[in-house]
């Protein structure tokens, strides 16, 4: 097989997995497309929105999509993590008793982790180590997650009552935070048409399989970057930093911390992701500025003064990114 | 034809160090285009006294800065993906050369590279928008361009405006001096008879009269003559006897008073030469009026005389002095050059008076100390320096007070006391010799500190010069012009 090949089954693959959402999701072409891309990457993405704006059902509809195993945490203040991760339980087998692991609903291949700030902190780090090491370690064994592992969590905005923010460290696991907006007019009344009519919303079947997501993954990292644009990526994710010779007037007022490495890998794979879903052989500057913005929204974290202004960390990376150019 | 993209890197590539070495050169040329205005700046405006040489080597730093530039900035180190993304972000290709780079850098032939390749070849190359100039470099040039045009323009004017008001400032009398000298030297050339050369210039002299003035009166400062009739000429008759005995009547009367007095005592035989009281009063008059002290001396040795033989002898030797120099000055006017002229001088003065004549021009005494009779050296054409105002041998009492008698038993190729006169240098200052002609009468010559040793050039001494303009109070504004004169005729030597 080809690298072009690669490509082009990996572009086609794409092509039908858009599809197919689009099928059952109206509108949200953003949201789609960085969620195939962090599909492609190999990553977790994290939907931020209000209730209502079918975040949920998007990340049923690519499960759906994609033909593998898919399974759904609906994270409330009360879930324990051995909700997430499984447990170990005690059952008799033949002549004696014995701890058998019950694995939890985390060992799938698309895991919805459906409102994650609801869940108290202790729970949501319960997703750390299969997030990063694709692992679960339940008392002395430690079990490998299926690959593809791809965690798709919602959360309602931090602002509401009710919620956890999450922690730094399991933020910075996603690889992009996707904000989901509202529908447009006529999005919203072609979804009102759709749930309306006497045929009942149907998830989409699958058109693809986990070795053609895998392939696809692999060609996304061969699609060339040049050196120069690897550097913008870099310089863009240090002048973040308050203390960096590139930040901004903003960023040094407001930031506390700035993004961590995790973001320039997000940037640079979700680039090359972002390029592939384009049918592109190479990365552009359109692919960078595309990625740019959700895979750092969630990593530069505001300082006392930019939370109680109200600075949003958009903007911020909107003017990093306007101040520091290419060449 | 598909795009060869590799071509196609190496045709931005060349493009690319073309503008670099443009870039390059116009920064070199900036800053020495820079350098040389505000050079051209400082000399117009602040008086700055820039020599040539200097100016000369930043013309050429100029020239070789842009050249050398435009080599080195040849040779600077290129970013090749940064270029070639450069390309890309201009001509809109979506970061395809770039990519392309990549690819090629990672090695092998991949058919993700064919595939860029491909779309690589289905981009326009507009080349005027492939590698540009930027503005800046444009500016840069520009600058540097409009600064060399500048510094061209603020020499030039300042050499036309600093020539303009010099001719203007120069006062008048100096430039008729300068005229006048143009025509001196023109008379010279086509006459050279000594006779019409000091005419010439006496003439030049007259015509300029303030001109000639304060040189007239610094040069009667340095000699006890007047200057009139030594630096400019006026007594440059062939016959040295005339001038030794002042003007030609005066010549002439001695000459019939001491013919006069020598028949007499032929005819007198039997008691020897007796001496008149008219005799004695005509002598003592003429004593007064010859300006040679050696004939003076001689003229009232003969008055106060009781003595017929000594009586005899002090008037062969007048008469061999008022007569005999005009025979060896005439001789010289007839010799070919000085070089070759000087030993046939020597046999051709062959009485004692003539020898005494040409040495006594120089040394001022003879060897026994007697004085002698001044030297008049007339120049032949080849002499003649078309700078030189005149050539007047002198006597060494005369010179400036400088000279002095040598002691008897002093060799005689030594310089004399103070005097400036070095034995070696006499054979050259004979009466034929080759720097006789460097000798002006009037000149505040000093001989060299190490003249002892040293045989030196003649030369004058600047600050007495300076010195004694200003005792005469002569307006500082010519004191240049009367130093320029001694520097021309001493050749510039100190």
């Amino acid at each position: 097989m080809t690298h072009e090949t690669a490509i082009e089954r990996s572009h086609a693959l794409t092509q039908r997995l858009r599809g197919a959402v689009d099928e059952v999701i109206v509108g949200q072409e953003g949201v789609v497309t960085m969620a195939l891309a962090a599909l492609l990457c190999g990553g977790h993405l994290l939907l931020e929105g209000v209730p209502g704006l079918g975040k949920t059902l998007l990340v049923r509809s690519l499960a759906s999509a994609l033909g593998l195993r898919f399974s759904r945490i609906q994270f409330t203040p009360d879930l324990m993590p051995a909700d997430i991760v499984g447990t170990n339980i005690l059952s008799e087998d033949g002549g004696g008793r014995r701890f058998a692991f019950s694995p939890g609903p985390v060992f799938a291949n698309v895991v919805l982790a459906d409102e994650i700030n609801r869940a108290t902190p202790k729970t949501q780090s319960a997703l750390l180590e299969a997030m990063e090491e694709r692992t679960v370690t339940v008392g002395h064994v430690t079990h490998a997650l299926a690959a593809p592992f791809l965690v798709l969590a919602t959360q309602n905005p931090i602002e509401m009552e009710g919620t956890y923010p999450l922690p730094e460290a399991q933020v910075d696991r996603f690889l992009f935070k996707v904000t989901v907006g509202y529908p447009t007019e006529g999005e919203l009344l072609q979804i009102a048409e759709r749930t309306t009519e006497k045929t009942p919303l149907r998830l989409p079947d699958a058109v693809a399989d986990a070795e053609a997501l895998l392939a696809a993954q692999a060609a996304v990292r061969e699609i060339p970057m040049a050196r120069p644009l690897r550097e913008h990526v870099v310089r863009l994710v240090l002048a973040t930093h308050p203390d960096h010779p590139h930040a901004t007037q903003d960023v040094r007022s407001f930031v506390e911390y700035g993004a961590s490495p995790r973001a320039a890998i997000a940037a640079i794979l979700g680039a090359k992701a972002h390029a592939l879903l384009a049918g592109q052989p190479n990365v552009r500057l359109l692919d960078i500025e595309a990625v740019f913005r959700p895979a750092l929204v969630h990593r530069v974290v505001l300082n006392f003064r930019g939370a109680a202004e109200g600075v949003s960390v958009s903007s911020l990376l909107d003017g990093l990114w306007k101040e520091n150019r290419v060449l | 034809m598909p795009l060869d993209p590799v071509r196609l890197e190496q045709r931005i590539l060349r493009a690319h160090r073309r503008h670099l070495g443009f870039r390059t050169a116009s920064g070199a040329l900036a800053i020495s285009a820079g350098l040389l205005l505000a050079l051209a700046l400082a000399e117009r405006f602040l008086g700055l006294a820039v020599p040539r040489q200097l100016v000369l080597c930043l013309a050429v730093l100029v020239a070789a800065s842009g050249a050398l530039g435009f080599l080195l900035g040849r040779r600077r180190r290129v970013d090749i993906p940064r270029l070639l993304l450069s390309v890309d972000l201009a001509l809109g290709t979506g970061e395809r050369l770039c990519s392309w780079h990549e690819l090629r850098c990672r090695g092998g032939a991949s058919e993700l590279r064919c595939r860029v390749e491909d779309e690589i070849g289905k981009i326009e190359w507009p080349w005027r928008r492939v590698v540009r100039l930027r503005a800046r470099d444009v500016l840069i040039a520009g600058a540097s361009a409009l600064a060399l045009a500048l510094a061209l323009t603020v020499g030039t004017v300042g050499e036309r405006t600093t020539e303009a008001p010099s001719a203007r400032s120069v006062p008048a009398e100096e430039t008729g001096y300068e005229e006048a000298r143009v025509e001196i030297s023109k008379e010279r050339a086509a006459s050279f008879t000594p006779r019409e050369l000091s005419t010439g210039v006496a003439r030049a002299s007259s015509s300029e009269g303030e001109l000639a003035a304060p040189y007239e009166d610094a040069l009667a400062e340095i000699l006890p003559t007047p200057p009139s009739a030594t630096v400019f000429g006026e007594p440059s008759e062939t016959d040295a006897g005339a001038r030794s005995a002042g003007d030609a009547g005066t010549g002439e009367s001695l000459s019939d008073l001491l013919s006069r007095i020598a028949r007499r005592g032929q005819e007198n035989s039997g008691r020897g030469l007796q001496l008149t009281d008219e005799d004695k009063a005509a002598l003592r008059e003429m004593a007064e009026s010859v300006p040679d002290p050696r004939l003076r001396q001689l003229l009232l040795a003969m008055i106060d005389e009781q003595d017929a033989a000594k009586l005899e002898d002090q008037l062969e030797a007048s008469r061999r002095l008022l007569g005999g120099a005009g025979v060896a000055a005439a001789e010289d006017l007839e010799e070919p050059p000085l070089e070759s002229g000087r030993g046939d001088e020597e046999e051709a003065s062959g009485s004692e008076a003539e020898r005494a004549l040409a040495e006594g021009s120089l040394e001022g005494t003879s060897s026994d100390g007697v004085p002698e009779a001044p030297g008049q050296v007339a120049l032949s054409d080849a002499q003649i320096d078309s700078d030189d105002l005149g050539s007047v041998a002198f006597p060494p009492e005369e010179q400036g007070g400088t000279a002095s008698r040598r002691p008897d038993n002093d060799p005689p190729s030594r310089s004399s006391g103070a005097g400036f006169v070095l034995g070696e240098l006499l054979t050259e200052l004979g009466a034929s010799g080759d720097l006789r002609r460097f000798f002006t009468k009037g000149i505040p010559f000093e001989p060299p500190a190490d003249a002892a040793d040293v045989v030196g050039g003649p030369g004058f001494d600047g600050e007495a010069l300076r010195t004694l303009l200003v005792a005469r109070d002569l307006p500082t504004s010519r004191h240049d012009v009367v130093r320029v004169y001694f520097e021309t005729i001493t050749q510039g030597e100190p």
